[in-house]
C-alpha cells in the first residue's frame, strides 16, 4: 500500500498536533535539562547543623575579631564581630576570604616535606614527621658538637613579642647562636623611633578612634595600613562624625581620593614637608609650648655637661626648612604648607601618622622621626586622639634560658650583619653580609612566617645570598615563595587550627592582647610551631632541653598571660568601647587561674583602656624626656656610622639611585596581600583588568608622560632598573604623577598554586635600595627605570 | 539597598563576602573580565581632570532588582528568572535556565554572569569544604546573578516564624555585602517601610540610581555629595546634568 499526498499531509498535520497534546516532548526537554545540569562533579555541599564560633584573625597583625559560621565541623563563612573593640565590625577582604587559605590543599604544606627539585622550583616530596625531625636534629647536633652553633640563623617574621617569637629567640640563645634576624618593616622602624625618641622598646599606637583631624604622610589607610578591619571601619566613622583626613601622597590612591584633602607631593619628600609645617608652626608660635618645655629635650639650643653649646631642633628648622625651600623639594605651593599648618592649629585632636602603603615596606628612621616631630611639638603624645607610646602588653617573662658551655661559646661570636638597636639583625644587612663574605657564614637558616623573597625590596640580592646557605628549613604552613628555597619543611598549623595569639595589634591606641583557641582540628599533618620547637629542643638535650622545660606550647602561653591577670586590664567586653579614655572597666577576673584562662579564651581579648593619670608622659630616655636630639643615637654614633650632629635630629634625606629615567614607585591594595599571607583565590575577582590581565601586570603612568615616551594603553614594555628587567604593560592613569610609574606589589609568585602562581611579576625583586644607617632597612623609593617598548 | 559612595573605600570586601556567601566558582584565571563570575562587582571611576585634580571612586554594583518592566524577567523564554511581588527580589532558578543569555543582553547593568564551566572546586583540593549548603553550586550553561542573599531572608523568616512573629525587624535580614562592609557604607532595609533607615536615606537630594531614566526603577540607591560621581550614574547630554545646590544652613 502506498502513501498518497493527502495521507502524507494528514500524517504530518496529525503528528504536529499530536505532539503538542502528548507530554512526551516536554518531559524529554525537562529531562534533558536535568541530565545536562546534574554533572556528578558539581559538588553538593553537605548539610548539617548551623553553629557559630568566635575567634580572631591572625592573617595580619591587625587583631580583628571574627565570627565563623559552621556547618557541623566545616567553616563556611567568616564574618566580623561587632562586639570586638579592635575592629568594631570591620573586616578586610583578606580576612573575609580566609577559609580558602585554610582548606586549599595546593596552597599549603600538608605534611613535612623535603625538596626534590632545584631550589626555587617548589618541588617537594612528602616525608614523615619522624624523618623530618631526625634530619633537622642531626644537623643541629652536628653543629653543636663541632662548637659551631653560631652557624645557625633564624629569620623571624612572627608578630613581635608573641610567644612563638619569644620561643624562637630563646631557642637560638639556648642553642648558642647570636643570629636572630628580622625583616625591617614599618613596624620595626616605628619601634626603633619609639626607642630613640621615647626610650621605649615597644610598639607605637595611634589613637585614631579619638582623633578629629588625621594628617597622613603616605599611610595607605585604605590600602591596608594598620589593621585593615579597624581602619576601614574607622573611615566610615570619621565620615559620620566629620573628622577630617588629609592625605599626603603622590598618587591618586583610594586614600588620597577619598580623603577630604589630597596633597600631591613628590614621592619620598614627605619628611621635608613635615619639617616645613613644623617650622611654620614654630614661627607662628602655635606649637605646644608647655609640652615642649616640660617634656621635650633638644627643642631649643642647649649646653651639654662639657659646656659646649649645641643647636636645637628649632634652630635647625629655621635654617634648613624655609617654606620656599620645602616648596622646591616637595613640588608643593608655599600656600599648601601654610594652610596645613593652619588646619593643624585649628584642630582639637589632630594626629599625624605616616607610612608608605600598608607598612610592609619601611620608611627611613630619620624621616619617620621628622614626621613624628610634628606630634611632639604639638604635644600629641599620650593624649586622647594622639600617639600612644606605651601600648606594649605586660606579659610575664619566661625564666631566663639556661646556657650550657657550647651555647656560651657560640654566643661570643658577633652576629652576622651586626645587631640593631632593637636587638635583632636586619635581614637586608644579613643578606648583604652573606653576599660579601667569601667564607660560609651560615650553615642552617630557619625561616618563620616570612616571605622576603616576595616582599623585601631588592630581594634579588637575597635570592643570591640564599645560594650561600647550605641548608634552609621553613616552618611555614603555606607554600610561599621563600619556602620554595627551603630544603626541609616542618609545616606549622594554619590560622584557626592553632592557639593563636597577638600581643599589641598593629597600631592600636591602647594595650590589648588577642588570643583564640583553635576553632578547627588540624586538617592536614601539621604541627604547632611552638610544639615543634619544644620537641626539637628536648631532643637536642643539654642547655636547650633545660631551657625548654615546658610540656607544650599552650603551657608557655599560660605562663606568659599570668602577667596580664596581674595588671589592671580586663577580659570582659563591656558596654563602653575599650578605646574610650578613663573608663572604669570590670576586670572580669576571678583570681582563679584556670577560670581566668577560660574567660580569656572566651572573650578572645585582654585590654587596658587609657586613662588620664599622666603615666603616658613618663619617658625612660637618657634625658627622661622626648628626645628630638637623640642621646641614644649619639652614644651609638660610631657603630651606626652616623656623621654630623644633624644625624641625631629628625631630618629629611633625599634618596636617589643616580640613574636617569622615570621613578618607579610600587603601590599596594587593600584587596591584595603583598606580604607573607597568600591571597585567597576570591581576591583575584576583585582585581581590575587594568592591573592584571591573564599573566600580564600593568603599571600606571600619566597620559602626558606616556605621550612623551610614545606609549599607549596596553602596550607591552620592558622596565629596566639597576637590578634587573621586568616585562609589564601600560595603563594610562590621570592619577599618576607625571614622571613616575606606579606598579602593584604582591604579584609574580613562584610559590602557591594555580590561582596565584606566575601571575604578573614581582616588583620588589628589582627595586633598587639603599641601607638605612640606623635600622638597616632597605630604602627603596629612589628607583629609576628605563622603559622600552617591545 | 542604599550605598553611600563617599563612605565606600573601594576595598572589595563586599565582593569577597558575596562570593563566599553564595558559593561562587573561582577559575584559575580570574583576570579575564568576560569570564569571571561576580555577583557584586566593583567599578572604578576616575574624575576626568588632569593631575593632581584627579580622583577615583567606586560603584559597588549588586543586582539592581528592577521594579518596573524588569528587563531580564520580561525577556526570559524559560521563566527561569522571576520578580517576586512580595519582596521585590528578582530570582534566578538555575535548573530552569537554558543558557540562552537573553537576560544578560537585556540587563542594562551587566549584573548577570554566565557559567561557561561547571563550578570549579576541584576534588581533592579541599576547596569544597567551605561551600555553604544554603546556596546551590551552579553547573555549566546557566546564568546566575545576585539574589539579595535570598537565603538569608528565608533564614530570618524561619527564625521569626519559630518565634511566632509575622514581621521581620529592621536589620534582621541583611545581605552578606551589607554585613561585610567594613566602613558601613551599605544600608539595607525595606524601602516602603517609613520606619526603616533606607526609606529616609533615599529622600536625600544626593541620592540617585544608576541609569535612572531607563525607567526600570532599580531598588539600589547610591548617595554621593560629589557631583562628578553622581554624573557618572547616567548618560547626560552636555549641560543636562544639574548639580545639587547644597541647602543653606
Amino acid at each position: 500500500m502506498g502513501i498518497n499526498r493527502r495521507e502524507f499531509i494528514k500524517l504530518v498535520v496529525g503528528g504536529v498536533a499530536g505532539i503538542h497534546v502528548t507530554p512526551l516532548p516536554w518531559k524529554l526537554t525537562d529531562d534533558i535539562a536535568i541530565w545536562t545540569q546534574n554533572w556528578p562533579w558539581v559538588p553538593v555541599p553537605e548539610r548539617g547543623e548551623f553553629k557559630e564560633a568566635k575567634s580572631i584573625c591572625t592573617l595580619c597583625e591587625g587583631g580583628c575579631g571574627i565570627r565563623l559560621r559552621l556547618v557541623d565541623k566545616r567553616g563556611v563563612k567568616i564574618e566580623s564581630r561587632e562586639d570586638f573593640p579592635v575592629n568594631h565590625g570591620g573586616i578586610c577582604p583578606l580576612g573575609m576570604g580566609g577559609l580558602q587559605l585554610l582548606y586549599n590543599k595546593d596552597m599549603r604544606f600538608t605534611t613535612p616535606m623535603k625538596r626534590v627539585g632545584p631550589r626555587g622550583e617548589g618541588q617537594f616530596m612528602d616525608i614523615s614527621w619522624d624523618e623530618a625531625l631526625d634530619t633537622l636534629i642531626q644537623r643541629l647536633k652536628g653543629l653543636r658538637d663541632e662548637n659551631k652553633s653560631h652557624l645557625l640563623a633564624a629569620l623571624d617574621g612572627l608578630p613581635w613579642d608573641s610567644t612563638e617569637s619569644v620561643l624562637v629567640k630563646r631557642f637560638l640563645t639556648a642553642f648558642g647562636s647570636p643570629n636572630y634576624v628580622r625583616v625591617v618593616d614599618q613596624e620595626s622602624v616605628d619601634r626603633t623611633v619609639n626607642l630613640i625618641m621615647h626610650g621605649i622598646n615597644g610598639p607605637m599606637g595611634f589613637d585614631l578612634e579619638n582623633a578629629d583631624y588625621v594628617l597622613s604622610f603616605g599611610a595607605g589607610l585604605l590600602e591596608g595600613w594598620g589593621g585593615s578591619g579597624r581602619i576601614l571601619n574607622l573611615w566610615g566613622q570619621w565620615k559620620t562624625k566629620k573628622a577630617k583626613v588629609v592625605q599626603v601622597e603622590s598618587r591618586a590612591s583610594n586614600t588620597a581620593s577619598k580623603a577630604d584633602r589630597w596633597i600631591a607631593i613628590r614621592p619620598g619628600t614627605e619628611a621635608a614637608l613635615a619639617l616645613g609645617i613644623a617650622r611654620e608652626l614654630v614661627e607662628r608660635g602655635r606649637y605646644n609650648v608647655d609640652f615642649t618645655n616640660e617634656h621635650v629635650f633638644g627643642f631649643g639650643d642647649f649646653v651639654d655637661q662639657e659646656g659646649r653649646t649645641h643647636k636645637g631642633f628649632r634652630s635647625l628648622l629655621m635654617e634648613a626648612y624655609k617654606p620656599e625651600k620645602v616648596s622646591q623639594i616637595t613640588g608643593l605651593q608655599v600656600g599648601d604648607i601654610k594652610s596645613i599648618a593652619s588646619e593643624l592649629e585649628a584642630a582639637k585632636a589632630p594626629i599625624i601618622i605616616w607610612g608608605r602603603g600598608k607598612g610592609e615596606l619601611p620608611m627611613g628612621v630619620h624621616e619617620t622621626m621628622a614626621i613624628h616631630s610634628l606630634n611632639v611639638i604639638l604635644g600629641r603624645i599620650g593624649r586622647p586622639g594622639g600617639i600612644m607610646v606605651k601600648t606594649g602588653v605586660p606579659l610575664s617573662d619566661l625564666p631566663p634560658p639556661v646556657l650550657d658551655e657550647r651555647a656560651s661559646v657560640g654566643l661570643k661570636n658577633a652576629p652576622i650583619g651586626g645587631k640593631g638597636l632593637l636587638g635583632c639583625t636586619s635581614l637586608y644587612r644579613f643578606a648583604k653580609a652573606l653576599l660579601e663574605s667569601k667564607e660560609p657564614l651560615v650553615d642552617t637558616l630557619m625561616i618563620f612566617r616570612s616571605d622576603p623573597i616576595q616582599s623585601m625590596p631588592s630581594s634579588i640580592l637575597l635570592e643570591k645570598a640564599l645560594k650561600k646557605v647550605p641548608f634552609i628549613v621553613s616552618f611555614s604552613p603555606f607554600r610561599d615563595d621563600t619556602s620554595c628555597y627551603a630544603d626541609l619543611v616542618l609545616p606549622d598549623h594554619a590560622y584557626l587550627e592553632k592557639l593563636q595569639e597577638l600581643p599589641a595589634p598593629k597600631g592600636l591606641g591602647y594595650s590589648a592582647y588577642c588570643i583564640s583557641a583553635p576553632v578547627f582540628p588540624a586538617i592536614y599533618k601539621t604541627k604547632a610551631l611552638g610544639d615543634t620547637l619544644i620537641q626539637v629542643a628536648h631532643r637536642l638535650g643539654g642547655g636547650p632541653k633545660e631551657s625548654f622545660a615546658f610540656k607544650g606550647y599552650e603551657d608557655v602561653v599560660k605562663v606568659r598571660v599570668k602577667g596580664l591577670f596581674e595588671a589592671k586590664g580586663s577580659i570582659k567586653l563591656g558596654k563602653e568601647p575599650a578605646w574610650k579614655w578613663g573608663i572604669n572597666v570590670d576586670s572580669g577576673l576571678s583570681g582563679d587561674e584556670k577560670k581566668d584562662w577560660e574567660g580569656l579564651l572566651k572573650s578572645n581579648i585582654w585590654y587596658m583602656p587609657n586613662n588620664t593619670n599622666g603615666e603616658h608622659l613618663i619617658f625612660p630616655t637618657e634625658s627622661k624626656k622626648v628626645e628630638l636630639f637623640s642621646l641614644l643615637l649619639k652614644r651609638n654614633r660610631e657603630p651606626l656610622k652616623l656623621k654630623g650632629e644633624e644625624d641625631l635630629f629628625p631630618q629629611y634625606k633625599p634618596l636617589e639611585d643616580g640613574k636617569e629615567g622615570l621613578l618607579l614607585i610600587p603601590y599596594e591594595m587593600a584587596n591584595w596581600s603583598s606580604g607573607w599571607t597568600p591571597n585567597p583565590p576570591y581576591l583575584t575577582k576583585t582585581i581590575f583588568d587594568n592591573i592584571l590581565l591573564k599573566q600580564d601586570l600593568f603599571f600606571e603612568i600619566n597620559p602626558r608622560t606616556a605621550k612623551e615616551l610614545g606609549l599607549k594603553e596596553n602596550d607591552y614594555v620592558e622596565v629596566n632598573t639597576k637590578l634587573g628587567q621586568i616585562r609589564m604593560r601600560v595603563h594610562l592613569f590621570e592619577g599618576a604623577m607625571p614622571g613616575v610609574i606606579y606598579a602593584p606589589l604582591g604579584f609574580g609568585h613562584i610559590g602557591y598554586d594555580e590561582f596565584i602562581k606566575g601571575k604578573g611579576v614581582n616588583i620588589s625583586k628589582v627595586l633598587w635600595s639603599q641601607e638605612d644607617l640606623v635600622s638597616g632597612a632597605p630604602l627603596w623609593w629612589g628607583t629609576k627605570v628605563k622603559i622600552t617598548r617591545v | 539597598m542604599v550605598i553611600d559612595l563617599d563612605k565606600c573605600t573601594g576595598c572589595g570586601t563586599c565582593m569577597v563576602a558575596c562570593a563566599h556567601e553564595n558559593n561562587l566558582s573561582v577559575r584559575p584565571d580570574e583576570s579575564d573580565i568576560q569570564r569571571k563570575l561576580t555577583w557584586m562587582r566593583l567599578y572604578k571611576i576616575t574624575k576626568d581632570e588632569p593631575y593632581p585634580k584627579t580622583e577615583v571612586s567606586y560603584f559597588p554594583r549588586p543586582c539592581m532588582q528592577c521594579d518596573h518592566h524588569t528587563p531580564c524577567v520580561s525577556v526570559c523564554p524559560a521563566t527561569a528568572t522571576d520578580y517576586d511581588i512580595n519582596t521585590g527580589i528578582v530570582s534566578q532558578i538555575y535548573t530552569r535556565c537554558i543558557g540562552c543569555r537573553y537576560c544578560m543582553a537585556a540587563c542594562p547593568y551587566h549584573a548577570r554572569v554566565f557559567n561557561w564551566w561547571d563550578g570549579y572546586f576541584p576534588r581533592g583540593k579541599g576547596l569544597e569544604n567551605y561551600l555553604s549548603p544554603e546556596v546551590s553550586v551552579r553547573m555549566r550553561g546557566v546564568v546566575e546573578k545576585c539574589t539579595f542573599c535570598h537565603h538569608r531572608l528565608m533564614r530570618a523568616k524561619s527564625k521569626a516564624y519559630a518565634e511566632g512573629r509575622r514581621e521581620l525587624e529592621e536589620g534582621e535580614y541583611v545581605t552578606a555585602c551589607t554585613e561585610a562592609c567594613p566602613a558601613k557604607a551599605i544600608t539595607f532595609g525595606d524601602l516602603n517601610n517609613p520606619e526603616h533607615k533606607v526609606h529616609q536615606l533615599i529622600k536625600s537630594p544626593y541620592a540617585f540610581r544608576l541609569l535612572e531614566r531607563l525607567g526600570t526603577e532599580p531598588k539600589v540607591y547610591y548617595l554621593s555629595k560629589k557631583d562628578w560621581v553622581r554624573k557618572m550614574g547616567d548618560n547626560y547630554l552636555p549641560g543636562e546634568f544639574k548639580p545639587v545646590t547644597p541647602p543653606k544652613a
